[in-house]
């Protein structure tokens, strides 16, 4: 019987396929995850009171910010379990190796992500036009029209984000499967500060991406830190292949 | 061609053994019985030979490559068992298109066929099936993908007996047609003796026997008679197995070259000699002691 | 950089509502579950009805007045034209927005004039332009939704004793504003919580509401302080 010379993009592009066969929840997460950010959205995502003259002003901000927030926090978690014992255990029974594996996960990130993008944008009108309908549309300001540049940003922005939080979601993942304590030590130095302290620390973390107001240079930052952290994760991955 | 080639291969978990100094050279288009007891390390050097393991000493080449990590290895092998864990979100149907796409010499229509006389539910999830169902569907995954090298670990734990003779007549038939290698583990030789072409013994991580199954036939003779004369003369090396009948009577297995004229002795003094089954053998070879469970009972 | 840290406790919050949610929606791997089956139908769907509510949000606001923060920005010209006109009580030049207009009819020599919540910022011209009693609210010509918000001031006369009362009409407003999400925010380097976006750098002194009444020559006018 002769044999077969798989190369490793046609590989990366079958094994692509299955996954997309197989992560369906990933994407009821999606959902699930941004209904119940719109949910919160129609009781007003933030709201500020001013002194205005003799007018005591409360402003109410509706924007899809919370839907922008919520999916990034799917995009972290499903990346966190893509690559898990489960998961890896059934590429095994089909054709891959461990970069074809790790190519067709990252694939799988950017479709799932450009998924997500399109919902985080058209969530966000949605949130709008529920308040619209609820409250009538007479009684909006409207901040900020959304000129096609103005749009083509908002989706190439909020893709990044995603792919920034699913490449970190990505890397952690792996870290935390390197064994229980390990598991541990990280929710102990990681989810504990979070939740214990008052996240001062995360300042120069947030404005080195949150401040970054040119397109150009945000780009290059998540695709820096994305490829370090998938880097990183081929790296750490490795010792758990080796049984 | 050697499409198998092991060199002194160890595999060590935590400080226990599962493979020891392991050499073992399997040629191309054979079907191959690898019998071992449980824990005999079977698993280990199936998986090893799949690239699911990393050896921690010695060498491994399938088609000549390291296994490990390897791409080539891995669309023309698969690897067949009751442990295999498939996507809990994809259904029957689903996973047979994934097989489809993934393996070159995939035959759906014997796919089909084998799910419809099987009476696998095409829209059942894997884990919905029943242990001997599971372990049906992962059979016929292994056949239909008709891998050049095809790996069944125990592939018939669950299956009831029907359905056993006619996945091992399926296997053989495909073979037929189709000829690939094959290698079949089982702690039984019995079903499985029809159908190889060579057998493997392998006990505590050793290869202790490859041979043709022909040859293998022919590889011991048994003894029945009087203990004190056949210990007289045979080497007590070359025993196998030894079952006592009663206080003097033994019943003995050795290895298969006696000289003519210990079988002439042998005759004269009324031992009588049959061929011990295929069966039998395996399991006189891979029990961890000479005699058999009756040696427990017995009052010393 | 303000808002991330602004939305930090909400950020955590949902956290835990995403992993009491995962724990609790453990079952939906078990086998036969609706979304599973259905995947590609109920996704399309789902985003097929984002997208068409989409489509139907910008039809429905196109019309609508937006509110650019540029243009709020760039006042002072506005400011200096508007602060000259009012001197000159020149209520007819372009940097001033008539709010609204009372005229009342009096013979009365003395009128007094009463605010007691000095809300307004109060102008007095005795004038022979007029022959009644003239009161107009006004404020500078801000381009800006927000103006429709502001309400009239509640302005009454005695007949009797000459008594204009200025009433402050009601104290408290509540507008819901549309915004950009997040990302865009990022690059137009603009945050929620700054207001100057909203209001305008000059915030509240743009907004301020005047009044100015306008009497005859000869009647005398007193102001009631408190």
């Amino acid at each position: 019987m002769s044999l077969s010379h798989p190369d490793l993009w046609s590989v990366v592009n079958k094994q692509f396929k299955y996954k997309w066969m197989s992560y369906k929840s990933v994407f009821q997460g999606l959902m699930i995850a941004q209904i119940i950010a719109m949910v919160f959205s129609l009781f007003g995502v933030a709201s500020s009171s001013m002194g205005f003259g003799f007018i005591d002003l409360n402003i109410q901000y509706i924007t899809g910010d919370f839907v922008f927030f919520f999916t990034c926090l799917w995009a972290f978690f499903i990346s966190v379990a893509l690559d898990r014992n489960e998961n890896r255990l059934a590429d095994q029974i089909f054709v891959t190796n461990s970069w074809s594996r790790h190519l067709a996960n990252v694939v799988f990130i950017v479709i799932a992500n450009m998924i997500g993008t399109i919902t985080v944008v058209t969530a966000s009108f949605f949130v709008k036009m529920i308040h619209i309908w609820i409250f009538g549309i007479d009684g909006f300001i409207f901040f900020g029209e959304y000129t096609l540049p103005g749009m083509l940003i908002f989706f190439i922005i909020t893709f990044f984000y995603l792919i920034l939080f699913s490449s970190l979601g990505y890397l952690i993942g792996s870290i935390m499967r390197q064994g229980k304590l390990i598991k541990f030590g990280v929710v102990l130095f990681v989810g504990g500060p979070l939740i214990f302290t008052d996240n001062s620390y995360l300042i120069p973390l947030f404005q080195f991406f949150g401040d970054e107001s040119s397109v150009i240079w945000f780009i290059l930052k998540i695709l820096l830190t994305s490829m370090l952290a998938i880097g990183l994760t081929t790296l750490v991955s490795r010792r758990l292949e080796v049984q | 061609m050697s499409i198998v080639s092991c060199q002194h291969l160890d595999k060590k978990y935590k400080k226990q053994y599962a493979l020891k100094d392991l050499t073992i050279e399997l040629e191309e288009n054979r079907i191959i019985g690898l019998i071992g007891r449980n824990g005999a390390g079977k698993t280990t050097l199936l998986k090893t030979l799949a690239g699911q393991i990393v050896p921690t000493g010695g060498e491994v080449k399938v088609f000549g490559e390291n296994p490990f990590n390897n791409l080539k290895l891995s669309a023309n092998t698969i690897y067949v068992d009751d442990q295999m864990q498939f996507s809990l979100e994809m259904r029957i149907h689903e996973i047979l298109v994934a097989a489809e796409m993934f393996y070159e010499n995939w035959n759906r229509e014997l796919a089909d066929r084998l799910i419809y006389y099987f009476g696998v539910d095409r829209y059942d999830f894997h884990d919905q099936l029943s242990k001997g169902m599971a372990s049906t569907f992962n059979a016929i995954l292994g056949l239909a993908s008709r891998c050049p090298l095809t790996i069944f670990d125990e592939p018939t734990t669950g299956m009831d007996y029907s359905v056993r003779q006619d996945f091992y007549r399926a296997l053989l038939k495909d073979y037929i047609a189709h000829p690939r290698t094959i290698i079949v583990s089982s702690h039984l030789l019995n079903e499985l003796e029809s159908i190889l072409e060579e057998i493997v013994l392998i006990k505590n991580g050793k290869c202790i026997l490859h041979e043709s199954i022909e040859d293998f036939k022919e590889y011991a003779i048994g003894l029945s008679g009087d203990k004190n004369v056949i210990q007289s003369i045979v080497d007590h090396d070359v025993i196998i197995h030894e079952k006592e009948l009663s206080e003097s009577q033994v019943y003995i297995a050795v290895d298969n070259h006696l000289s003519e004229k210990d079988i002439t002795g042998l005759k004269q003094q009324g031992v009588q000699m049959t061929s011990v089954e295929a069966a039998d053998l395996s399991m006189f070879l891979t029990n961890d002691t000479r005699g058999g469970i009756d040696d427990v009972f017995k009052s010393s | 950089m303000f808002d991330l840290m602004a939305l930090l406790p909400i950020l955590l919050f949902l956290i835990l509502v995403i992993i009491v949610v995962s724990i609790v929606s453990k079952g939906t791997y078990s086998p036969n579950n609706f979304f599973i089956r259905r995947r590609n139908v109920i996704l399309t769907g789902y985003i097929a009805v984002l997208s068409l509510v989409s489509i139907v949000y910008f039809i429905t606001v196109h019309t609508q007045a937006v509110v650019e923060n540029n243009e709020i920005g760039n006042l002072d010209e506005v400011i200096t034209d508007f602060e000259e006109a009012y001197q000159h009580h020149n209520l007819d030049h372009e940097s001033v927005k008539v709010m609204n207009e009372w005229t009342f009819s009096s013979d009365l020599e003395e009128i007094s004039i009463e605010d007691p919540f000095s809300a307004y910022q109060l102008h007095v011209e005795n004038t022979d332009q007029v022959s009644d009693i003239k009161v107009t609210q006004f404020m500078m010509n801000v381009d800006h939704p927000i103006i429709n918000l502001i309400p009239n001031a509640n302005v009454s006369f005695q007949e009797m004793s000459g008594h204009i009362l200025i009433e402050e009409p009601r104290s408290h407003v509540e507008i819901k504003v549309i915004y950009e999400e997040f990302p865009i925010r990022q690059i137009k380097d603009i945050s929620m919580f700054h207001r100057d976006h909203l209001v305008g750098k000059r915030g509240e002194e743009s907004y301020r509401q005047h009044i100015l009444i306008q009497v005859p020559e000869d009647v005398e006018v007193n102001e009631v302080s408190y």
